[in-house]
């Protein structure tokens, strides 16, 4: 049984087509299922756990990564299946798992290729992506003995579950979802100088795998962003959990 | 001198773990993968692969490792499973336990040095001392033996 989860977003008139053909090839593909439509009424958890009370088993985000990562968060570890059929922007998460925009994420619902991926948790909230840290006094303590911290003040964390392992590095390798374990990154700040021209921000930049990790502050209480999206404050303890999360992906997923 | 040349080519290749120059670890680290240090560790660091010392690392620790490239400062004991590599601006003060080593002119090592070879023929030397009466020039023989 599907349920489909509208964002609010998709009610502007640019979307209509693109839904209605979506609808279409749903039907065709005999993947019907009830629609739900975000309004500033209607609450994504209220609808998301009323789905899973009634014993759906796919639950599907129609939207962008916002739509994303709030239904992610909301069916971890669950028996649910997330599915995603992108529209707007930005949609990420959607190219990392491989399924393409509109309407033809239908056929990649249609052929289900499930994964289970590893989620990261900060306190009791789930992320998918990863968590950013700005400010290099931040000192990250692993639950293996050691601890790590940074004198470059310029710096940013990340801690990475899926895809790009640091916004300051969006070319480089993708942190692997479904590994157990998160990668915490540190980028130095911007180069000055000389620096800037014979040093590559790769080779200044650290990459530790952790499973557990306490993000702390002696000075301050530091913003963690996570997923681009919500805002934690430290002191905050991120850990990954394995295999959490089921997802419908397609063949060109990043992992 | 090349076989330092291909050692910093082949150690970063898939480096799991990257502690960068302005990074600095304190603690027990213990990794699974090969390990890459440009920064400063202090405490004891372990893995179950490579590592690999920059020139900038500074490390006040005991190491561990399969292989070990060193181009920058280890205050500790060192204990390489495999090939010890120490580059002409490598410095250990402590001791080196390898089984194969190379050092490069103008490396400085600043410890005891001992190696698997060596092990093998101490335990030799000391088994056969132990049944007694043998002569000097027959212990001489059973080290040589051994080193064979």
């Amino acid at each position: 049984m599907y349920c489909y989860v509208y964002d609010s977003f998709l009610q502007q008139p640019r979307y209509a087509s693109h839904l209605s053909r979506i609808e279409v090839r749903l039907a065709e593909l005999g993947l019907q299922g009830k629609t739900e439509r975000l309004t500033i009424l209607k609450n994504i958890k209220e609808i998301v756990e009323s789905a899973l009370k009634r014993g759906v088993d796919t639950v599907v985000a129609v939207g962008n990564d916002q739509t994303v990562s709030k239904i992610v968060n909301l069916i971890a570890g669950s028996k649910a299946t997330l599915g995603l059929i992108p529209l707007g922007e930005p949609n990420s998460i959607a190219a990392l798992l491989g399924v393409p925009s509109g309407e033809a994420a239908c056929d990649t619902l249609s052929k289900r290729i499930v994964k289970r991926l590893d989620l990261g948790r900060v306190n009791s909230q789930y992320f998918l992506r990863s968590i950013e840290v700005s400010g290099g006094s931040a000192v990250l303590e692993s639950d293996q003995g050691y601890q790590i911290s940074t004198s470059d003040p310029g710096s940013r964390i990340s801690i990475a579950n899926f895809g790009p392992r640091s916004v300051l590095e969006p070319q480089t390798s993708l942190a692997d979802p479904a590994d157990g374990r998160l990668e915490a990154v540190i980028a130095s700040g911007a180069a000055s100088g000389f620096s800037r021209l014979f040093r590559s921000h790769q080779s200044r930049s650290s990459v530790f795998p952790v499973k557990r990790v306490r993000v702390t502050c002696s000075t301050d209480s530091l913003p963690l962003v996570i997923d681009g999206e919500t805002v934690v404050k430290t002191p905050a303890t991120i850990e990954v959990a394995p295999g959490r999360l089921k997802v419908i992906v397609g063949r060109d997923r990043k992992f | 001198m090349a076989i330092f040349e291909k050692s910093q080519d082949r150690l970063p290749g898939n480096v799991e773990t990257i502690i960068g120059p302005t990074v600095k670890v304190e603690g027990n680290f213990v990794g699974e993968g090969d390990v890459a240090v440009e920064g400063s560790v202090n405490g004891s660091l372990k893995t179950a692969k490579n590592l690999r010392v920059g020139s900038s690392a500074k490390i006040k620790a005991d190491v561990d490792a399969d292989n070990i490239f060193i181009a920058g400062e280890i205050r500790g004991n060192v204990r390489a499973r495999g090939r010890l590599e120490l580059a002409a601006s490598g410095r250990i003060y402590g001791n080196v336990d390898a089984t194969v080593l190379a050092v490069e002119a103008g490396a400085v090592l600043h410890g005891k040095c001992q190696m698997a070879a060596g092990r093998e023929a101490d335990a030799s030397v000391s088994a056969n001392n132990s049944t007694a009466g043998h002569s000097v020039d027959e212990l001489e023989r059973v080290a040589i033996k051994s080193k064979r």
